[in-house]
């Protein structure tokens, strides 16, 4: 093993990724100092413990004062290469750990090698299992994490989880052993619910930032929110919960709110309701950021002549720079936002099925956008009105009312133009639509040189320009050729080779592609996975690519964070020869019994399987994979 | 006339299915069953039978060869004896020439303007593999169906996972749209009913979610998007990479003479043709799809109508 990682921070001419051949040195380091001093001072301590004294110790403490200023990841990463000295220094100033997959170094190796860890975020599943393409119980367990995390690091603050199974137990352990515990961020989580939730509530005192994002959580009829303490001030910052999908103790959350004076971001699920939200709006005018739940009246409730002044309590909060919510809108209680436009700088109405009239009325007060997530149902028009206002804009996300391949499309290459031509800004954009034509896309990429995000997903799939018949080809290459800056990259519709040729050719900063019924043979992927060096991350389902494309990718697959193929061309051969000629490659390959099932009378039915997911690992084969999941080797 | 009731040779179990008769047994331990509608009957059903259209789907025709019976178009249509292929329309079907269930036409979908470029003059650029330029043939006689409107639970559901919007995204648009659909209809892990379908020759299967449809018509136009890229897939050429040019050839050569039609594997394990019983009927006692050459479905109905001619 050891033998192994020296051989593979010598294969200098494919440098390893940045952290593990981090790792490598400060192994092999330890492992070098013994030798060299060999003074008997080994006596039976573990190598990585020793600490002799050197004569750079002071160089050390010094490197130590400054390299505890550096933030960013990347730099440390880099610092941490210079030597054995600064990566043993960095290593113990670095207090933000970022663990890009869970299952790419263990949690005793990563918590061995950084001491003083304060903040820890760590990714779990795929993105293409958000879309039921995978068995649920792929992995991606907290549980080991947890655990190491809590004899490591027993100051722990923060906790930031993406696509993790997080079960209530792995609540209760944080939220009891981890005295100083003040932020947790649960982004595409699962396997929790509110019993879990209640314990982190009652015993974290220094909860600062409690945030559910997009998260699943099973329902209970736990009251977590009567589990905040009662009494006292809390020192609450964010209180994120529009994702839960079970009704609250408001008049707990009341409580909480009056008590909270530190409150700047509070966004509620859909079981609060207009009236509710008043009533939180007018003790909590400090909010800088909202989510306003259902927006519309409580069952049961008429519209009547009592109803609160909306329109005040939101011209009572003049630190409201985002919005969100809207979940249930009733559109004539849109005009209460109308005060707060002008500040906005993030207008979340993607769940708001309001029409383009009713959209105008809004956006055209909200001259600093700058994130503008939205449905579809607002029309091309409604994207005129955004371009024609929000010239600041830097994202914008257009999602489908209704998301299916052959429903109307409201939103069309007329909208993508107007955007391109209004704002010029624009760094990101996600655009679902049923028609597109090259020309719209050629204009942004010509009109948006700042885009760094391009996601276009035109949802009939192989459907081409639809005022030429041509393939999307020209569109997205002009994306990547004109978009210097662009580092992820959707693509869809119909799609030749030619477009992964001008990818591979041009897209030399992509680093996340998603490839999904494009692509005509395996030079497709081959133009890609020879072309873009700076690829980390390639999901692609559906596509005709095979063990020769496959094959194409051995110098990078190393420097990737992770392959994803589904219902490709793949055979089992063909991943295990993958497997076999990069060892430090964890290939999986999944059989997915909801999705796609190889034909009974295949020949490989005893190892047929679905979808390829390899990335790369310091720790072999995981020993938690489930019965569908077949590691190659 | 009615059919004596031990001829349910569609193998639906006793307990879960009425007897075949209309009137002669008693309803059985309080189902709401729904006799009349798995009425057997010879010669006309009640409605038109399906008229004889060579222009329309092959179904269809493979069960004219077999009598009267009422079939799947039939109960597609409601006996307007009009074959609906794909159910999103506003298209014609585009049937090839050999009436093939699964259209040449390629796989980016029956949907209406931008989504029909296949029916265009010019290229039919309907799927990667036909980028060689291969124009679906139209059909002879482009069907006048009404295209479904948007208000109307549209067919064509859906490859799994696509397009990829989370779930979370899609049952909150699903139970709180205006239009207030059917709750069921976006909630997904509540209520699914997966059942695999395998298309002979095609190297995948599928599963699909039989919730998500409503009706026969759904299934059909759903199924025949869903597999239309497997037999176009068939004939994927690598090494053609131009566009201009018609290169039929390889496609005719797959589809000549091949007709394919829908059958499904029963509670009891019996293989029957799809379209018999009322669709929640179906939809409780269908354990698997499989999309059959003809050729091999031939042997289903004229046992069946044996079955029947014997007990009259």
């Amino acid at each position: 093993m050891r033998e192994e990682r020296t051989e593979m921070s010598k294969d200098d001419d494919r440098s390893p990724p940045l952290d593990l051949r981090g790792a490598d040195i400060a192994e092999s380091s330890s492992k070098t100092r013994n030798c060299v001093t060999g003074s008997g001072h080994v006596t039976g301590l573990n190598p990585t413990e020793f600490q002799a004294p050197y004569p750079d110790q002071v160089l050390e403490n010094v490197l130590e004062n400054v390299l505890q200023f550096l933030t960013s990841r990347r730099d440390r990463n880099a610092a941490s290469l210079v030597c054995k000295s600064w990566c043993r220094v960095e290593a113990l100033t670095r207090s933000e750990l970022f663990i890009g997959n869970c299952y790419s170094v263990s949690p005793k190796r990563a918590t061995a090698r950084f001491s003083r860890v304060r903040a820890v975020a760590i990714k779990g599943r795929p993105r293409f299992a958000d879309f039921n393409l995978m068995p649920p119980e792929w992995g991606a367990h907290f549980a080991p994490w947890v655990a190491a995390l809590g004899s490591a690091y027993p100051w722990l603050e923060k906790v930031y989880l993406k696509r993790m199974s997080v079960t209530d137990e792995d609540l209760k352990y944080l939220a009891e052993n981890f005295p100083s515990f003040k932020e947790l961020v649960l982004v595409c989580c699962d396997g929790f619910g509110t019993r879990g939730l209640a314990v982190i509530a009652k015993k974290c005192r220094q909860l600062r930032v409690l945030d559910l994002i997009e998260s699943e959580v099973a329902e209970s009829d736990m009251d977590w929110i009567g589990e905040f303490p009662e009494s006292g001030i809390t020192c609450l910052e964010s209180l994120i919960f529009d994702c839960v999908e079970s009704p609250i103790n408001f008049e707990a959350l009341e409580r909480l709110v009056i008590r909270s004076p530190s409150l700047k971001k509070l966004r509620l699920n859909r079981f609060v309701s207009i009236g509710q939200l008043y009533r939180l709006m007018v003790r909590a005018p400090q909010l800088t950021h909202l989510g306003t739940g259902s927006f519309s009246l409580a069952e049961g409730v008429a519209h009547g002549d009592q109803e609160p002044d909306y329109e005040s309590a939101f011209a009572a909060c003049k630190s409201l720079v985002c919005l969100s919510g809207f979940r249930e809108i009733t559109p004539d209680y849109l005009s209460a936002i109308y005060a707060v436009c002008a500040n906005l700088t993030s207008l979340n109405l993607s769940y708001a099925n309001i029409n383009a009239e009713q959209l105008k009325t809004v956006i055209v007060h909200c001259h600093k956008l700058q994130t503008f997530w939205v449905l579809d149902s607002i029309c091309d028009e409604g994207l005129q009105a955004a371009a024609a206002t929000c010239k600041d804009l830097r994202e914008l996300r257009v999602f489908p009312i209704d998301a299916r391949e052959d429903s109307e499309g409201p939103v069309s290459e007329v909208g993508l133009q107007a955007i391109s031509e209004g704002c010029r800004k624009l760094q990101s954009i996600l655009y679902f639509c049923q028609h597109m034509t090259n020309a719209a896309v050629i204009a942004m990429s010509n009109n948006c040189p700042d885009l760094e995000v391009f996601r276009l997903c035109i949802m009939g799939r192989h459907r081409p320009d639809h005022v030429t018949g041509e393939p999307m080809d020209e569109g997205f290459g002009a994306i990547v050729k004109n978009c210097k800056k662009l580092t992820r990259l959707a693509v869809s519709g119909l799609l030749t080779d030619q477009a992964f040729s001008y990818i591979g050719r041009y897209g030399k900063l992509v680093r996340t592609l998603s490839v999904a019924f494009a692509g005509n043979s395996d030079l497709g992927l081959k133009y890609v996975l020879e072309g873009c060096p700076r690829l980390q991350k390639l999901e692609i389902r559906d596509s005709p690519f095979g063990d020769a494309a496959l094959r194409s990718g051995l110098h990078h697959y190393y420097n990737m964070r992770f392959l994803w193929m589904s219902s490709c061309r793949l055979s089992p051969p063909g991943c295990r020869e993958i497997a076999r000629a990069l060892p430090r490659l964890v290939v999986e390959v999944i059989r997915d019994e909801v999705g796609m099932i190889r034909a009974e009378c295949e020949e490989h039915i005893d190892d047929a399987f679905d979808i390829l997911y390899m990335y790369r690992s310091l720790e072999g084969p995981r020993d938690d994979a489930p019965s569908f999941v077949t590691i190659l080797h | 006339m009615s059919v004596p009731l031990e001829h349910d040779y569609i193998g639906l179990s006793s307990e879960a299915v009425p007897s075949m008769e209309g009137s002669e047994r008693p309803s059985s331990g309080g189902l709401n069953l729904n006799l009349k509608a798995t009425e057997l009957r010879l010669g006309l059903p009640g409605s038109e039978s399906p008229e004889r259209d060579n222009g329309v789907g092959v179904l269809k025709s493979l069960l004219m060869v077999s009598g009267a019976k009422r079939g799947f178009s039939d109960a597609i249509d409601g006996g307007s004896g009009k074959w609906v292929l794909s159910g999103n329309g506003g298209s014609e079907a585009e049937l090839g020439k050999g009436g093939n269930l699964f259209s040449p036409r390629g796989v980016n979908g029956g949907g209406k303007g931008g989504g029909c470029e296949c029916n265009n003059q010019n290229t039919g650029l309907g799927s990667p593999v036909l980028k060689d330029g291969v124009v679906p043939p139209q059909s002879p006689k482009p069907l006048q169906e009404k295209k479904p409107q948007l208000s109307a639970p549209a067919a064509k559901a859906q490859v799994v996972g696509w397009p990829p919007i989370r779930s979370f995204r899609k049952n909150s648009m699903a139970t709180h749209s205006p239009k207030n659909d059917d709750d069921a209809e976006g909630k997904s892990g509540s209520g699914c009913l997966y059942v695999k379908v395998s298309m002979d020759g095609a190297p995948y299967l599928r599963k699909v979610d039989l919730k998500t449809y409503g009706s026969y018509m759904e299934l059909s136009s759903a199924l025949e998007k869903m597999f239309s890229c497997f037999t176009i897939g068939q004939c994927s050429s690598h090494g053609v990479p131009s566009r201009d040019g018609l290169n039929e050839s390889r496609l005719m050569d797959l589809l000549s003479g091949s007709e394919y039609v829908l059958t499904y594997e029963d509670k009891d394990g019996d293989w029957m043709l799809v379209g018999d019983v009322p669709w929640e009927m179906f939809t409780d006692s269908c354990k698997r799809l499989r999309i059959m050459k003809s050729s091999e479905a031939i042997g289903l109905a004229p046992r069946a109508m044996e079955k029947c001619k014997n007990r009259n």
